[in-house]
């Protein structure tokens, strides 16, 4: 797997253009926003960063080199774990490149920058972890539209889960389960919701990995 | 035996492969067919890289099945269509195989490339066709593989790169213990350098022969159709019909040159036996 991930970091290397942007992209934020800015640009360098790493499953379709790959001494669960391993990496360095200014800046507001960090953390992971084996399965192009048709339904669910709640938000059972659900979640505490948050997380994560082992180890080259 | 495959089956919907074949301890072995004739299907089949439907595989001395991963540090392959990532460097690509395989010798590998005109730093995509076809040879050379898998390694090369790049390959073979299955559209490179050939139609092996014997024992007969109506087709194997009559290819040209003086024997090669089993009409058992 190490072979991989020498070669994962050098295709990524190898886009420079797309590094610049994105620190560039930080530095401007930073610059305007200060501290208001920090979730969206952890966030969007998580998000970066992450698309980097997805972008070398793009890459080995495109020149075929995924075939070739095969037939080197690494297996197929090796080259689906490989791409895992890559993501997170690249989603800690974008995130830790990310949150490092704000660290500096706001040293005597930790409660702040905790919340910021855990409210976008688990959403990242999450959308990696959906773009993943949609990007194995279906390759460049075609993952890319089935990744945006995902994200589609998964707006269109919250805006009817919106809506329903709006026309049924005056019933007595829907208050109560409402209720019920947000002080469940308040008698927790933080190291509650950071243990849920950490439990979807973990979860999503294996089940998106289990996804993806499957769709490599039935494809053909 | 390095490799051998028993009765192996691929079927798409418009394409069946049955093919068996081996190849031995020591030995060069050449699949030669027509485009679409199965010669990339059967390499990606023995390769793993795509599911058979039947048959059995030994590679190495195991069973397919039980073939792992860090077995695969013996082979050596060159794919027709697929390397490393175009993006990366002759350099980068030498970083990655030093991670995947514990006998590739970077120094040695950066040299050669060097030695054979590559540039170390520039990207793969922007190498020519001789450039890729150099560098896929010697990726596959470049961790001392006991077993070379080479699916048209020499296409795109000029004459004298595809000369080096041979002696490259013969030079490989002085170690004990190798062997390579090759395949090309070059005869005349499969003629110099196979010990044994295998052709491959419609997805199936119709001749196995070993090489010499091809060069020594193969002729191309030219007869008029009142030649052939006298003629003993007990040795004849193929005809293909021509302007002049026929043109018939068998395996025992002494005995065409020793009872038929008069009759056009050309000596056989590889083209020759190609296009007649390709182009030409079975014969074989006619009185």
């Amino acid at each position: 797997m190490k072979g991989l991930l020498v070669k994962d970091l050098k295709i990524i290397m190898q886009n420079k253009t797309m590094l610049a942007v994105l620190v560039i992209i930080e530095a401007v934020f930073f610059v305007m926003q200060e501290a208001d800015g920090m979730g969206f640009v952890i966030a969007y360098m998580m998000m970066g960063c992450g698309m980097m790493a997805l972008s070398t499953v793009t890459m080995d379709e495109h020149d075929k080199s995924m075939g070739f790959l095969m037939t080197m001494p690494v297996s197929r669960r090796d080259y689906a774990l490989e791409k895992y391993v890559l993501t997170f990496l690249c989603m800690l360095a974008g995130g830790l490149a990310a949150f490092l200014p704000y660290g500096l800046l706001l040293s005597g507001e930790a409660g702040r920058m905790f919340t910021a960090v855990m409210g976008i953390v688990p959403v990242m992971v999450v959308i990696q972890m959906v773009a993943l084996p949609a990007q194995m399965k279906f390759g460049g192009e075609k993952g890319r539209i089935v990744l945006a048709c995902i994200f589609a339904a998964v707006m269109l669910v919250m805006i009817a889960v919106e809506k329903i709640g709006k026309q049924y938000g005056g019933q007595p059972w829907l208050r109560d389960l409402v209720k019920e659900v947000s002080d469940g979640i308040r008698k927790t505490g933080t190291a509650g919701a950071v243990g849920i948050a950490a439990a979807v997380c973990a979860v999503c994560i294996w089940i998106s990995y289990l996804a993806s082992r499957r769709i490599m180890e039935k494809k053909e080259f | 035996m390095l490799l051998k495959l028993e009765n192996v089956e691929k079927t798409y919907r418009d394409f069946t492969l049955r093919c068996s074949m081996e190849v031995a301890e020591g030995s060069i072995t050449g699949l030669i067919g027509a485009n679409g004739a199965g010669k990339s299907t059967t390499f990606k089949a023995l390769l793993g890289l795509i599911r058979t439907d039947g048959g059995n595989m030994e590679i190495l001395g195991k069973r397919q099945g039980d073939f792992t991963a860090k077995d695969r540090e013996d082979i050596g392959v060159v794919l027709a269509e697929s390397t490393f990532c175009g993006t990366l460097t002759v350099k980068d690509a030498a970083a990655v195989m030093e991670n995947m395989y514990r006998k590739f010798n970077r120094k040695a590998f950066l040299d050669k490339c060097d030695g054979f005109g590559l540039p170390l730093e520039k990207q793969i995509k922007d190498f020519s066709t001789g450039m890729k076809a150099k560098f896929k040879l010697l990726c596959a050379m470049g961790h001392e593989a006991r077993l070379l898998v080479l699916d048209e390694p020499t296409v795109g090369l000029d004459n004298v790169v595809r000369s080096e790049m041979l002696d490259e390959m013969r030079r490989y073979m002085e170690t004990d213990g190798r062997a390579i299955l090759i395949s090309s559209h070059i005869s005349s490179d499969l003629e110099g350098l196979c010990d044994d050939l295998y052709f491959i139609k419609n997805g199936e092996i119709l001749f196995h022969e070993d090489t010499d014997v091809i060069l020594s024992d193969y002729a191309v007969l030219k007869v008029s159709r009142q030649q052939y109506g006298d003629l003993d087709k007990r040795y004849v194997s193929y005809r293909k019909e021509e302007p002049f009559g026929y043109k018939l290819l068998t395996k025992e040209k002494q005995f065409y040159l020793d009872n038929y003086p008069s009759l056009a024997v050309e000596k056989g090669n590889i083209d020759d036996v190609m296009l007649m089993m390709v182009k030409g009409e079975k014969v074989e058992g006619l009185k």
